[in-house]
């Protein structure tokens, strides 16, 4: 392990042993923050996995049934049909803090619909249940939008502060640690030199008074 | 940005988000995917965006990862069926906790 390039000093002693009293509380703190947040992503994640393989079936279901139903008229009709929905879901976006991360909160107000947006005599049943059951779908997706995207940013940051606990554990602690006795070592010799050439000086003066 | 919601994808299966007050974009290939993408990155907080489609502006769906807002989500298409969604998520674990957890799931 390479020591820092610093001179061996007792001033730089300190300020070395200051730095790693830092980096050992710093590295105890973000290992905490890691265990803490992969607890949390890992049961995050598992909601995540099971509400999008439930909800991916109910939207590939329900896709692939509207491409039925859309055959009875062309995509322009359909496209009037909806160009003035009667806006059913309101949507509030926030955000929320998981050990300090910023992550989405979306949640979704279901408005109680009375009509369709569009008059029963252009369009089929089959449309008119798909649009019912779109608007039914819409919380479970933006659960899903939000659960996703928390799962994505705490994964990202999780990596992040592994990186960061590595780097201080693995590189920056061994570092100080070396240079602190380094210099402690070499601050020790220099004390035992002069202490040799004092008790040397001494004896020649003793020798050439006597 | 506003608070609606933008869905991107083939007309024939994701115009019936329409009805329910999000915007729709209809893309045919990668290039006009990109655009639409880019545009509702910008004006949009949710963006939905088909698993056929998704592949395509994979770059850019990676650099909104990091930022809490616009979200995008992979939606299915409803014409094939396809795990792009599931594999990202599996993909994200393993990255961060160096092994799939969801490994007894998905079997």
């Amino acid at each position: 392990m390479s020591r820092l390039n610093v001179n061996p000093t007792r001033m730089q002693l300190k300020t070395l042993k200051g730095r790693l009293n830092i980096a050992v509380r710093g590295h105890k703190l973000l290992k905490d923050k890691t265990d803490e947040m992969i607890r949390r992503f890992s049961s995050l994640v598992k909601q995540n996995y099971s509400l999008r393989s439930q909800v991916e079936e109910e939207v590939r279901l329900l896709l692939k049934q509207f491409c039925m139903a859309k055959a009875f008229n062309s995509t322009k009709q359909i496209s009037s049909l909806f160009a003035f929905p009667n806006s059913t879901i309101t949507t509030m976006f926030n955000t929320n803090s998981i050990m300090n991360v910023g992550v989405p909160s979306i949640s979704v107000i279901l408005n109680e619909v009375k009509n369709l947006p569009y008059s029963y005599i252009d369009s089929n049943p089959e449309l008119d249940i798909l649009v019912q059951k779109t608007q039914n779908i819409m919380p479970k997706l933006m659960e899903l939008a939000s659960l996703e995207k928390t799962c994505q940013i705490l994964a990202s940051e999780i990596d992040r502060t592994k990186r960061r606990v590595n780097a201080l554990e693995f590189v920056m602690i061994p570092q100080l640690t070396e240079t602190i006795k380094y210099i402690a070592m070499k601050i020790e010799e220099n004390d035992r030199a002069s202490r040799i050439r004092l008790i040397k000086v001494k004896s020649m003066i003793q020798n050439r008074n006597s | 940005m506003t608070d609606k919601i933008a869905v991107i994808g083939s007309n024939d299966s994701v115009l019936i988000f329409k009805a329910v007050g999000c915007d729709v974009f209809g893309v045919s290939n990668e290039q006009n995917t990109r655009v639409a993408l880019n545009k509702a990155i910008t004006e949009y907080k949710v963006i939905m965006i088909t698993d056929d489609f998704a592949p395509f502006v994979e770059d850019i769906i990676e650099d909104t990862k990091l930022s809490s807002y616009p979200a995008v989500l992979v939606i299915p298409s409803g014409t094939k069926v396809s795990s792009y969604a599931l594999d990202k998520i599996s993909a994200d674990v393993e990255k961060s906790l160096g092994v799939n957890i969801l490994k007894n799931k998905e079997n």
